[in-house]
């Protein structure tokens, strides 16, 4: 046989096996193995997912690596002046002893619709917000701030914060240069926003009122705000955990990295990568492919909504998305945007999430329909209570059912994922 | 058969390392072929990748006037690409397709589709990205 027709053959063998795993279908058992035993294939998957590098750069923040910057970033987070009635900065819901969420599956006091995400390795992904209707970290940071049930208070309002505040202006200006003058009040009302509410109120009339002038230099405050914010977040980075040190062991067998993950995480990690096929999304070194898939979780409030489809045009016309007047560099957001397409493939679609540091982010999914990681394994064993596509539709998934051996083998190596390791000066605000 | 020749072209690429890199592949009509490569040679899972292409008779003559449009789906799930690539002209004639993203490991289908006097032919290939 020749060589090509050899490589066809084989090409083909290959790939049948290969669309088979796909759907995610139940095979046979493999033959028991020891734990350390790996074939060349469960080595080549598992070392696509470590180690994890730092994080990529973002052009469209020119401070995102700057110390001035995330050091402002950090008094901001924790600063609960940032907020309409004084009470709530990201802190509250980005909680660090909470390993940056709310530990909430819908935040009771701010009424939300979404579960609060973990901010750990925020800075790699590709989109932000569950439904990804942010391009930047720092654009996302922005939303949260004006969101009526969130902070609820007005860029105006913390522009004008920001220029009065000593400590927060000396911060401003070493990374930004001047606070513009803000004090002629009927040019810089003390609040007021493009989408304050009520819409026909006094802050957004006060916001409608200002000239276009004004109202771009509030603006690249309140973007510089977001850019502090993001530099902050940026450095959020979970990349040392006991799955890291085994994979740093797998090369050389050397004994001592190799026993950084227990013989059950061991037996997880080869699901994991195997039959579970759960690198199908969360791909990566960062657990996730950073893009969205729907995969028939029922809502638990709200009803079903349109999430990443409607996403699509909120991102596109976000005057402070990655191709707008106060990006950096708004050639590289190109990359991303223009090549946005609003397809009913998206509808109802999710960001997949991170898995580093996962056990320590219950409850889990976009509305934190489940409490525990034993109730995500049992959902992707039975998909019970899955919400069926369409009759056009087809259902990717298929039940796993995995036996709750295998449910916690696999929990046992979703927590050798954490690693919460970072400086703790981070994790509380600046004296 | 020529869609078999077409698969089977493409599971070749696959095999080695998930790339149709400077394959041609001929329409399911028989009347056209379409050679391409990608960029990086080897198509990346989840990254960015361009495909540049060209459009022939089956004898190897120069196609005019032709619509191209290109895409890819993954068929065991049932969607494509999460976005559009965008089409520009080379100057040898060739078309660049920028932007294409493979989101998912396994098994795509990627589509060269010509139109031509209202009607259309598509080239396909297969590739397994790891």
């Amino acid at each position: 046989m020749s060589r090509a027709k050899l490589l066809g053959l084989l090409g083909l063998l290959w790939a049948a096996a290969g669309i088979g795993y796909l759907v995610s279908e139940r095979k046979a058992d493999p033959p028991p193995a020891s734990p350390d035993a790996w074939t060349a294939e469960e080595v080549d998957r598992i070392r696509r997912l470590s180690p994890l590098e730092a994080p990529p750069p973002d052009p469209t923040n020119a401070v995102a690596g700057s110390d001035e910057a995330a050091r402002l970033g950090q008094r901001l987070f924790f600063d609960r002046r940032l907020s309409r009635d004084g009470t709530v900065s990201c802190a509250v819901c980005h909680a660090p002893e909470r390993s940056f969420a709310d530990g909430e599956a819908l935040s009771p006091k701010f009424q939300l619709e979404r579960n609060v995400p973990s901010l750990w390795n925020v800075a790699y992904n590709r989109w932000f917000f569950w439904d990804g209707r942010a391009d930047s970290l720092w654009s996302q940071a922005l939303q949260p701030l004006e969101n009526g049930r969130e902070h609820a208070g007005t860029r105006l309002q913390y522009a004008h914060l920001l220029a009065g505040d000593p400590v927060l202006r000396a911060d401003y200006e070493r990374v930004f240069g001047a606070v513009p003058d803000l004090s002629d009040s009927k040019r810089f009302p003390p609040r007021g926003g493009p989408a304050a509410m009520p819409e026909k109120g006094p802050e957004r009339t006060a916001w409608q009122s200002m000239s276009d002038a004004d109202r771009t230099t509030v603006n690249r405050i309140f973007s510089n705000l977001g850019k502090a914010v993001a530099a902050y977040e940026r450095r959020l980075v979970s990349r040392r955990a006991p799955f890291d040190v085994f994979v740093e062991g797998l090369p050389t067998g050397d004994a001592a990295k190799l026993a950084a993950l227990r013989p059950e995480a061991k037996r997880g990690l080869r699901l994991f990568v195997g039959r579970a096929n759960c690198i199908l999304c969360h791909s990566g070194p960062n657990f996730s492919d950073g893009e969205f898939h729907n995969i028939g979780i029922p809502p638990s409030r709200g009803g079903f909504t349109p999430d990443r489809f409607a996403a699509v045009d909120l991102v596109r016309k976000d005057a402070f998305n990655t191709k707008g007047p106060f990006s950096d560099a708004p050639a590289s957001g190109e990359t991303k945007l223009d090549y946005l397409v609003k397809i009913q493939d998206l509808w109802g679609q999710i960001k997949t999430p991170s898995l580093r540091n996962v056990a320590k982010t219950a409850p889990y999914m976009h509305q934190g329909q489940f409490k525990t990681l034993d109730e995500v394994l049992r959902f992707y064993s039975t998909l019970q209570g899955m919400a069926r596509p369409g009759h056009s539709d087809r259902a990717i998934l298929t039940p796993l059912r995995l036996t709750p051996a295998e449910i916690s083998d696999l929990v046992a190596f979703l927590e050798s994922l954490t690693d919460e390791s970072v400086d703790a000066r981070l994790l509380r605000p600046i004296d | 058969m020529r869609r078999l020749v077409a698969i089977a072209l493409g599971l070749l690429a696959g095999c080695g390392g998930g790339s149709p890199t400077g394959r041609s592949v001929v329409s399911n009509g028989g009347t056209y072929t379409v050679t391409f490569e990608t960029t990086p040679a080897s198509i990346p899972m989840n990254e960015p990748f361009t495909v540049v292409f060209k459009v022939s008779s089956k004898s190897g003559g120069p196609v005019e006037g032709a619509k191209l449009e290109i895409d890819a789906r993954m068929p065991a799930h049932g969607h494509g690409m999460n976005r559009a690539p965008k089409l520009s002209k080379t100057p040898d004639g060739s078309t660049r397709a920028e932007g294409m993203l493979f989101h998912m490991p396994g098994h795509w289908e990627m589509y060269f589709d010509i139109t031509q006097g209202g009607r259309s032919e598509r080239a396909q290939v297969d590739v397994d990205l790891k």
